[in-house]
């Protein structure tokens, strides 16, 4: 009744256009409206070529679901749960330190979503708004009188890493590895010194963290844990890595000491800054 | 008689996997209201219901099924996070398939900058051995061995495919999805998803003609739709 002939093109399909396979492709996938399935069924009664187009894309559909029933039946043996309990205890627990994830894709979503969170909170015009309040701020930054140079080398003599920190987050202008190059030839004692003494004041805060080169010879940054918002700066000397996290501000511990709000972390431990999710 | 046919096509149109999964009636509001209160208990519902179908498109994109099972596993761990995120604006399952996709497409990018030669083919899906906990089940030797090969053949012509091109095959012939679903969790317009998936297709129609023409499984099918030819 329905003989195919294999000898005429692909499948003997060469008589229906793209038009009509979409047609019948739509139809057979239950998406056709009345009229397009009124459609699909006339072309389908009145033409061998679209049956015959019809019985490969069921074959097709009925190949492809076995496959996958089948490439899967392993899977029903894995206990899945298990492990995703685990990994929510370990994700619950790293959360304590270093916050709650924000995961890209709800970005995305939010991107894709065709309001933006800013139109969602400013309304209409939000863009021209924050375009105007930007160009205010830098303004502000322009006209502000720059006082913090003078500082830097006193802490480079009190603490060898802390105008690491207070460079980048005080100016936009210099670059990352201006200021890693600051941690170049450092005397080790020096600085063990200052780790010690920065450990013991600022061993609560939250603020960003420096990674001790002598550490991280093998490190791995989650960097999804971040908000996508981590700089990750190779210093010129190998092995010795910055680190930054910039956390949200909600994260930030409401006792926190202003005063140390800037100051850096120095990690006694690796684990510290390195998802304990160890991927 | 064109009823027959629609019945006939809707029934093709629910999944194979959505035919044979044993669906768990829960109600989903109340599931997530829990699940967000803490209660592991309510959201394991939720896992235990979707797991084999996340599993099916991470394992149909990445062919690795460790790869797979990982980010089956990550992606619910996800979910769980963000939870509180999720408006309701769509169902939960098509938000958790966002997810796993999403998560699919940032590994196989992650592997590629790594070097890596995107993602080797499972050795099971190569020689078809993955089928065994079902194939073993049969019978007939004779027929189990052309199980085998077809399976094998099959996840050689789904691996020809582009990741899009496969992730829409998937979600349409396995998970069952509608045009728009599948653009809302592949982020493109349901004009690329139609085109996309008659692209596949196309390309699957000529890698396994000789399948789709020996196949004997859509006889009925067939003959569902063309009584309307004796009918006119």
């Amino acid at each position: 009744m329905n003989q195919l002939d294999p000898s005429a093109g692909t499948f003997g399909l060469c008589s229906l256009s793209e038009r009509e396979e979409e047609l019948l492709l739509t139809y057979l996938d239950g998406e056709a409206g009345f009229f397009t399935a009124r459609r699909a069924r006339r072309l389908l009664v009145a033409s061998s070529g679209a049956r015959q187009f019809a019985h490969s894309i069921l074959a097709l559909k009925e190949q492809v679901g076995e496959w996958h029933h089948l490439a899967q039946a392993k899977n029903a043996k894995c206990d899945l749960w298990s492990r995703i309990e685990r990994r929510i205890d370990q994700e619950e627990h790293a959360a304590l330190f270093l916050g709650g994830r924000e995961f890209v894709s709800r970005l995305r979503e939010q991107a894709n979503s065709g309001k933006s969170w800013l139109e969602k909170i400013l309304g209409p015009g939000a863009w021209s708004t924050a375009g105007a309040l930007v160009a205010a701020s830098l303004t502000m930054f322009m006209i502000q009188p720059t006082t913090e140079p003078a500082k830097a080398p006193q802490l480079r003599e009190e603490n060898p890493v802390s105008n690491v920190t207070d460079v980048s987050f005080e100016t936009g202008s210099r670059n990352f590895s201006d200021s890693v190059s600051t941690q170049r030839g450092i005397d080790r004692q020096v600085y063990r010194r200052a780790k010690l003494r920065e450990s013991a004041r600022l061993e609560s805060t939250t603020a960003p963290r420096i990674l001790p080169s002598e550490l991280n010879q093998l490190t791995q940054v989650d960097w999804m844990r971040s908000d996508g918002q981590l700089l990750f700066v190779q210093a010129p000397r190998p092995g010795s890595t910055i680190i930054w996290v910039k956390r949200p501000k909600s994260q930030v511990q409401p006792s926190r000491d202003p005063a140390l709000g800037r100051r850096p972390v120095i990690l006694d431990r690796e684990q510290d800054i390195i998802s304990p999710a160890g991927r | 008689m064109f009823e027959t046919v629609e019945k006939e096509v809707k029934v093709k149109r629910s999944s194979t996997l959505a035919q044979e999964e044993n669906v768990v009636e829960i109600d989903e509001a109340d599931v997530i209201a829990r699940s967000l209160r803490g209660d592991r208990t309510a959201y394991r519902l939720l896992v235990e219901k979707y797991q084999d179908r996340i599993f099916a498109l991470c394992y149909s994109l990445l062919r690795s099924r460790e790869d797979a099972e990982d980010i089956t596993q990550e992606t619910f761990v996800k979910a769980y996070l963000s939870l509180k995120n999720f408006e309701g604006a769509s169902s939960f399952y098509t938000w958790v398939y966002r997810i796993a996709y999403n998560m699919v497409i940032d590994f196989k990018r992650k592997v590629k900058r790594k070097g890596g030669d995107a993602v080797q083919l499972d050795e099971a899906v190569q020689s078809g051995a993955g089928a065994e906990g079902i194939i073993s089940e049969a019978v007939d030797p004779e027929r189990e061995l052309e199980r085998k090969q077809i399976s094998q053949r099959i996840g050689q012509a789904l691996g020809e495919l582009s990741d899009p091109h496969r992730a829409v095959i998937t979600l349409r012939e396995v998970d069952g999805m509608s045009y728009d679903e599948i653009a809302e969790i592949t982020g493109v317009s349901k004009g690329t998803v139609m085109s996309r998936l008659h692209y596949a297709r196309k390309r699957l129609q000529e890698l396994l003609s000789d399948l789709i023409l020996s196949s004997p499984g859509t006889g009925g099918d067939l003959a569902a739709l063309l009584p309307e030819r004796s009918s006119d």
